[in-house]
């Protein structure tokens, strides 16, 4: 009932002076008719409404006044009973309080202010609109924060690096030129390239790639590629030969016909699996006269399969029973010193180096050259390590297995990647009281079969003359 | 914009009040008294500011006149419904 009443009489009340005074604040008057659509005015005291009034006080614009004068609680009741809204109404001394009001009403307070016997002064402006005002003077300021977040935006949108990853046999660049002439180049905006699509015009155009990806991250590119396998292109006709001496222990022969079986012994280069296959024999006639058997002549193919041997090793190698050693002792000292021309000033450790051996590690810097002026000035710093010489006794133990251990790593050099060791052995061949010298055989398993390419004759009497060498 | 309820009406009021569960305070005229420990006290349908210093505030009500003494206090809002009073509260009295 009473709030009815007031809202009449706020609407009633205003609108008669505002037509004498105040047109433009009139808006602001009617407000409390209109509470619920103006939030920043509605007077319920949950922390919701407070935020919302809050946010409106920011974005309309607000004045902290300094009000002056013997009864400013008459001026707060008048502003309030004509719908000004106040607030942080705070008493700073006896005859002065602050309280701040919406922007908009100022024209609204003065009056007020006149009639209560007040004075209003104007102490701060806060909120968007005077922010705005402000910024509207300093348009560089706006302007130039635009251009850095344009410019961040741009840069940060831009390719600047575009990796190659994955690949075995094609070159790098010529995939980033591929890529690049679809789009995909350092320096282009990220978003005019559609990796996919670049992926799918590299696997198209390139026919070492099986697989393609681009990947994004952030404004750098990177491209994996998985390579085709590429099947090794025929050698034509061909035959296997050994590589080693050895003796075959087993065969797979997948194309050609075997000259060697399991158990043979083969030299380095002889033919295991030949790539020449006879004709079959012709058939036997039984009884029955038979049409002419159609004339058969020799095959030529590349020999396949695997033919693995055991093949033996040997080596020698001797070890010392007395040996002068070096050993580190632990003790490191290391100097920095500063070398100028040819003077040098020692920064930090002893004069001199206080062993008798050492090992020496020195590290110089120079200034950095500048137009072909070089300063003579040297950063030094050395490191000396102490070295502890003696004469080492072996035992003869220790000897021989030094010197097996020597044989087996001169070896290990010579074994190829696949071979199997299946036997070890050594034999003692040489040993006084100087040095122990030992003989290492090691017999292996491997692949011994290596294609060799041979030219097919091509009269098929030379068939048979090749093929029997 | 005074609205003094009659003493015959009264009885009247508070009864529609009660029977149609209207809110009291705006049927019969009487402040609405919001204190949340000695910090902050909120009145609701005030009648305004008699008088304000940071030692006392004294806000009109329909029932009589409300006397806040503190410390330190500060009108947080005031609204034509609704004044907020911040600061460190010592005591309330309501004076007829």
């Amino acid at each position: 009932m009473r709030f009815l009443m007031a809202l009449a009489g706020y609407e009633a009340w205003p609108h008669a002076e505002s037509r004498l005074h105040f047109s433009s604040a009139n808006a602001y008057y009617s407000a409390p008719a209109r509470a619920g659509a103006r939030p920043h005015l509605k007077g319920q005291g949950s922390a919701n409404t407070m935020l919302i009034r809050v946010f409106w006080a920011y974005m309309l614009g607000f004045l902290v006044l300094a009000v002056r004068g013997e009864h400013p609680e008459r001026f707060i009741n008048l502003a309030t009973r004509r719908g000004v809204a106040l607030w942080d109404v705070n008493r700073v001394n006896p005859e002065t309080i602050l309280v701040k009001a919406p922007a908009r009403s100022f024209v609204a307070l003065r009056h007020i202010a006149r009639r209560t016997n007040v004075r209003v002064r104007i102490r701060a402006r806060g909120g968007l609109p005077f922010i705005l005002q402000r910024l509207r003077r300093r348009w560089m300021l706006v302007g130039g924060a635009i251009t850095f977040c344009l410019l961040l935006y741009l840069l940060s949108s831009l390719i600047w690096t575009v990796d190659v990853v994955g690949t075995r046999q094609l070159d790098p660049a010529q995939v980033r030129r591929a890529a690049a002439s679809a789009g995909l180049y350092p320096g282009n905006l990220r978003f005019l390239v559609n990796g996919k699509d670049v992926a799918d015009r590299l696997m198209r155009e390139m026919p070492g790639i099986a697989f393609a990806e681009v990947d994004f991250r952030g404004t750098q590119v990177s491209i994996r590629i998985c390579e085709r396998v590429v099947p090794q292109p025929s050698l034509g006709a061909a035959n296997i030969v050994a590589v080693k001496d050895g003796v075959i222990k087993d065969m797979l022969v997948l194309a050609g016909s075997p000259q060697v079986k399991e158990g043979d012994v083969v030299r380095a280069g002889q033919i295991l699996i030949s790539g020449i296959i006879a004709p079959p024999p012709p058939p036997k006639t039984e009884g029955a006269p038979q049409p002419p058997a159609p004339k058969y002549e020799p095959r030529y193919v590349e020999a396949q399969g695997i033919v693995r041997a055991r093949v033996w090793y040997r080596c020698y190698a001797e070890a010392p029973r007395e040996e002068l050693v070096e050993q580190k002792t632990g003790r490191v000292t290391s100097i920095v010193s500063i070398r100028l021309a040819n003077k040098e000033i020692i920064i930090k450790g002893p004069p001199a180096i206080p062993y008798l051996l050492y090992d020496l590690t020195e590290n110089k810097r120079k200034l950095p050259q500048w137009r072909n002026i070089t300063l003579p000035v040297e950063f030094v710093t050395i490191r000396a390590e102490e070295i502890r010489r003696f004469l080492l006794r072996r035992s003869y133990d220790e000897a021989l297995r030094l010197a097996v251990q020597r044989a087996q790593a001169i070896l290990a050099d010579q074994l190829p990647a696949g071979a199997v060791v299946t036997a070890r052995q050594s034999k003692v061949v040489n040993a006084d009281m100087d040095h122990v010298g030992v003989l290492l055989t090691v017999e292996t398993l491997e692949e011994i079969g290596l294609p060799q390419q041979f030219a097919p004759p091509n009269r098929k009497s030379d068939a048979g003359g090749r093929k029997s060498e | 914009m005074g609205f003094v309820v009659p003493r015959e009406m009264k009885s009247l009021e508070y009864f529609l009040a009660h029977f149609l569960e209207l809110p009291k305070e705006l049927v019969m005229g009487l402040p609405r008294i919001t204190v949340l420990g000695d910090i902050q006290m909120i009145v609701e349908n005030h009648r305004g500011i008699i008088e304000y210093t940071t030692e006392r505030v004294r806000i009109g009500t329909g029932i009589g006149e409300l006397r806040v003494t503190g410390t330190g206090l500060a009108l947080r809002t005031i609204f034509p419904e609704e004044i907020a009073v911040d600061g460190k509260i010592r005591s309330i009295d309501l004076v007829e």
